[in-house]
C-alpha cells in the first residue's frame, strides 16, 4: 500500500538515520529506518544482533550513535518515544473524539473498593475465602476427591486393574509396577486423576475467572509495598498467586519479570513457601483436625515467606524494581473464555507433569523394590529424631521429593493409621510445604533459571524446611500450644 | 483578559506524589535520568501535556487518564512533574 | 481468529509463551500465531522480546495489531513503529463497545487515511468484525 505514514523526527535524529542506514547491511526483516533508531534508542537485542551481522560497519554506527546521544541532554530513547506519542496524538486528534463525560458506573465503584487499602483487603479475603478456602478446597479438594477416590478407583478401577494384571503377570514383584500399594496405575494414575486433577482443576477455574475480571492488577497495587521488602514488585503477585495452583507453571510465568533478580528471588519463593494445590489440598485435609494448628501453619509459612524473602533481597544485590501496571476495567468474564483458558491450563498440566509424575512412580518401584528406600528410609532417621517425628515418616519425604502432594498423602496415610500426633502433624506438614518442589518444578527451574541457580535453590531449601521444622518443634514443645 | 487570567492563576508545579486523591493535574516533565523508568512511562502514554486524574494514593498511585487506569510506586510517582488544575475537586463527585 | 485458541486476557500477565493455528481463509491456509502483549519495539520484559524476535525471524505475511479501542491515544505509537519497520501492519481496534460505551467514537476511514495502514473495528468476545477482518487480510495479501 502506498501513502503511509511516515515518522519525522528531529533533523539530527534523521540525519544520523540516514548515515547508519546507509551502514546496514539488507539481512534484517524489519526496515533499516526501524533497525537504526532501535541502535539509536540503545536496545540491547538489536545491538547486539547488528555487531554480529555488519561486523565491518559496527564501530562506525556506534560512533554515529554515541555522537547523536551528545547531542541531547535526555536519554534518546526518549525523544524518539515522545516524537512518537506525538504524532500518535496529531492523527487521533481528529479521527477520535470523545463525545460525553466517563459515566460512575457499578463497576468502577467496585474498581475504587478493590484498591482501597481497608476495603481492598476485605474483597481480597472474600475472594480468598469464597474463591480458594469454599471452591477449592471443600468442592474440588472434598467433594469431587472423594467421590473420585472412594467411588469410582477404589469401587471399581482399582480392584478391576488389580485384578487384571494379577492374571496377566505371575510374578508378585512386577505386578507391583502398575498395581497394589505403589503401583503406576492404582497410586499413580489413581493421585494424577482423581485427588490432583480436580484440585488443580478446580483452581485453575477460580484463576481464570480472577484473570479476566480484571481483579489481579488491583492485587499488585494493594501488595506492591509489601513485596517491595522483599526484593520484588507488586506485579509478582501473578507468579505468586498461580504458585498456589501449580508451582512449575508459575515458575515459568516469573518471565513476565523484569530483572534477574526478581525472577531469582520469586523462583525461590516460589519452590519454598507457596505450597502448590494438591499438596494444599492433603496439608489443608490433615489440619482440619486442629484448627489452631491450622493458623499455627498458616503463620510459620509466610513469616517464612516473608522472612526469606526479606533476607534473599539483602543478600542479593540488585536494582530497586520499580512498579508499574496499566489497571484494566473490571469485567464480568466471559463464560466460554474462562473455559476454554481453564481447560488450556488442565491439558498443559496433564500433558507436561503428569507423565514426570507417573515416572516418579516407577522410580519409587524401583526403589522399594531394589531395597533402596528402606536404605534411604533408615538413613535419614537421624533427621527425622531432629524434627521430633518417627522413622516411618521418612518414607513421606523422600517421596514428596518426587511428588509434593505424594509426600502429604504419604503423610495423610501416617495420620489415619494413628502414627502422627497432632503436633508431628503440623510438624511435618510445615516441612513438607517448605520442603523441595516437585520434580517437574525442579525441571523447570533448571531451565528458566540455569542449573546452578537451581541446584542452589533446592539445597537451600532443603536445609531451611528441616531447620525450620526443628525450631518450630521445640516452640511448640517449649510454649505447650499444641 | 488574557493578561487577566494568568496573573490570578498561580503556577503550582509539584511532584505527582505530592497530589492529593481526586487532584486534576497536567503532566509538565520527568525528574528522571534511568532510561527504563522513562520509556516505561512513555510506553504506558504518559507524556508532557497528559491531563491526569489522581483515583489513590496508597498503597501505590493510580491515576486516570484517556478512560484508561494506571497504577505505579512513590519512587515513580515523585519523579512526575505536574501543573495542579485543580485539587481535589472531583473528590466524593460519586453519585 | 482460528476457533481453536485465541487469547482474549484483560490483562497480559499470563501469556508468556506464542499460542499457533491454523485457518483458512479462500484457498490460503494461514499459520496464526497468537503472541504476548507488548507496548513498544523497544523490549522492556522477556515476553514483549518473545513477540519481537519473533517479528524478526519469521516473515509474517500480516501483523495484526489488536488493541484496546479505548487505549487508541496510548498504543498507536507501537502501530507507527510497526508501519516505520514496514511490516504488513492491520490494526485491529478491538473492544468497540466498551469505547463507545465510554462515548469515544472513531473515524475509521479517517485513521485508514492517516496511517495508509488497514483499520478494522472489531467485538471480538461477540464475534463481531471477524468477517470484515478476514475479508481485510485476504485483500492485503493478494495485494502483497
Amino acid at each position: 500500500m502506498s501513502g503511509q505514514h511516515r515518522l519525522v523526527y528531529d533533523e539530527r535524529i534523521e540525519d544520523a538515520v540516514n548515515r547508519i542506514s546507509a551502514l546496514l547491511s539488507d539481512s534484517y526483516f524489519l526496515s533499516k529506518r526501524a533497525v537504526s533508531l532501535l541502535l539509536l534508542q540503545e536496545d540491547e537485542d538489536i545491538t547486539q544482533l547488528v555487531e554480529a551481522t555488519d561486523r565491518s560497519s559496527y564501530e562506525e554506527i556506534s560512533s554515529i550513535v554515541e555522537e547523536t546521544k551528545q547531542a541531547f541532554d535526555r536519554p534518546l530513547s526518549y525523544v524518539i518515544g515522545l516524537t512518537m506519542h506525538e504524532d500518535a496524538l496529531n492523527i487521533t486528534e481528529r479521527s477520535v473524539t470523545r463525545n460525553r463525560k466517563m459515566r460512575r458506573s457499578f463497576a468502577s465503584v467496585l474498581s475504587d473498593l478493590t484498591m482501597h487499602p481497608i476495603s481492598g483487603i476485605i474483597i481480597l479475603l472474600l475472594v480468598l475465602y469464597f474463591g480458594l478456602y469454599k471452591f477449592v478446597g471443600e468442592f474440588g479438594a472434598g467433594t469431587i476427591v472423594d467421590f473420585l477416590e472412594e467411588n469410582i478407583f477404589e469401587g471399581y478401577i482399582n480392584p478391576f486393574l488389580t485384578r487384571v494384571f494379577e492374571v496377566l503377570i505371575p510374578w508378585r514383584w512386577l505386578q507391583e509396577l502398575f498395581v497394589h500399594e505403589y503401583g503406576v496405575l492404582t497410586l499413580g494414575m489413581r493421585y494424577a486423576i482423581a485427588i490432583i486433577l480436580p484440585i488443580v482443576g478446580t483452581f485453575f477455574l477460580v484463576f481464570s475467572i480472577i484473570e479476566d475480571s480484571g481483579y489481579l492488577p488491583r492485587l499488585a497495587m494493594l501488595v506492591d509495598r509489601i513485596f517491595k521488602k522483599i526484593g520484588l514488585n507488586g506485579r509478582a503477585v501473578i507468579p505468586m498467586t498461580l504458585g498456589f495452583g501449580c508451582g512449575t507453571m508459575a515458575t515459568i510465568v516469573t518471565r513476565t519479570l523484569e530483572s534477574k533478580r526478581e525472577k531469582v528471588i520469586s523462583t525461590l519463593l516460589l519452590a519454598l513457601a507457596i505450597p502448590c494445590s494438591a499438596q494444599l489440598g492433603v496439608i489443608l485435609a490433615m489440619l482440619s483436625v486442629s484448627f489452631r494448628a491450622l493458623v499455627i501453619w498458616m503463620v510459620f509459612v509466610a513469616l517464612s515467606f516473608l522472612l526469606v524473602g526479606f533476607l534473599a533481597a539483602r543478600l542479593y544485590p540488585g536494582k530497586k524494581p520499580s512498579f508499574y501496571m496499566e489497571v484494566p476495567p473490571l469485567r464480568i468474564p466471559k463464560i466460554s473464555n474462562v473455559l476454554s483458558k481453564t481447560l488450556a491450563r488442565m491439558k498443559w498440566y496433564l500433558v507436561e507433569v503428569i507423565p514426570i509424575f507417573l515416572g516418579a512412580s516407577v522410580i519409587i518401584w524401583i526403589g522399594n523394590l531394589t531395597g533402596a528406600f528402606n536404605l534411604l528410609v533408615r538413613a535419614l532417621h537421624p533427621v527425622m529424631s531432629f524434627v521430633g517425628l518417627p522413622s516411618e515418616s521418612a518414607q513421606a519425604f523422600i517421596f514428596g521429593f518426587f511428588r509434593r502432594d505424594y509426600g502429604a498423602a504419604g503423610l495423610y496415610d501416617l495420620q489415619r493409621a494413628g502414627i502422627l500426633d497432632i503436633r508431628q502433624i503440623l510438624v511435618a506438614s510445615t516441612i513438607l510445604t517448605l520442603f523441595v518442589p516437585c520434580v517437574a518444578q525442579f525441571a523447570v527451574m533448571i531451565k528458566e533459571r540455569g542449573l546452578k541457580t537451581a541446584l542452589w535453590i533446592a539445597s537451600f531449601v532443603f536445609v531451611f524446611a528441616f531447620a525450620a521444622g526443628a525450631v518450630l518443634n521445640v516452640v511448640l514443645q517449649v510454649t505447650g500450644i499444641l | 483578559m488574557t493578561m487577566l487570567k494568568s496573573e490570578n492563576r498561580e503556577e503550582v508545579v509539584l511532584p505527582l506524589s505530592q497530589l492529593k486523591k481526586g487532584s486534576l493535574a497536567e503532566v509538565l516533565r520527568f525528574d528522571m535520568t534511568d532510561r527504563s523508568t522513562l520509556r516505561k512511562l512513555l510506553s504506558l502514554g504518559i507524556v508532557p501535556g497528559t491531563k491526569i486524574r489522581v483515583v489513590h494514593t496508597f498503597p501505590s498511585y493510580v491515576i486516570e487518564f484517556d478512560s484508561s487506569q494506571i497504577v505505579f510506586d512513590k519512587t515513580i510517582a515523585s519523579s512526575i512533574r505536574v501543573r495542579l488544575l485543580d485539587n481535589a475537586s472531583l473528590e466524593g463527585a460519586s453519585t | 481468529m482460528t476457533g481453536s485458541y485465541v487469547s482474549v486476557s484483560n490483562y497480559p500477565g499470563t501469556t508468556v509463551e506464542v499460542y499457533r493455528g491454523k485457518t483458512r481463509l479462500d484457498e490460503n491456509v494461514f499459520e496464526v500465531i497468537d503472541t504476548p502483549g507488548m507496548y513498544s519495539l523497544s523490549c522492556i520484559t522477556d515476553e514483549e522480546r518473545v513477540t519481537r524476535n519473533l517479528l524478526l525471524k519469521e516473515r509474517p505475511s500480516v501483523v495484526l495489531h489488536v488493541m484496546d479501542a479505548k487505549s487508541i491515544k496510548r498504543m498507536l505509537p507501537l502501530t507507527l513503529q510497526l508501519i516505520e519497520a514496514s511490516l504488513p501492519v492491520i490494526l485491529v481496534l478491538n473492544m468497540m463497545d466498551e469505547a463507545e460505551r465510554e462515548g469515544l467514537s472513531i473515524e475509521v476511514s479517517d485513521l485508514e487515511k492517516r496511517l495508509g495502514v488497514p483499520v478494522v473495528t472489531t467485538i471480538a468476545a461477540l464475534g463481531k468484525g471477524i468477517d470484515e477482518l478476514k475479508g481485510k487480510v485476504s485483500e492485503y495479501v493478494r495485494a502483497a
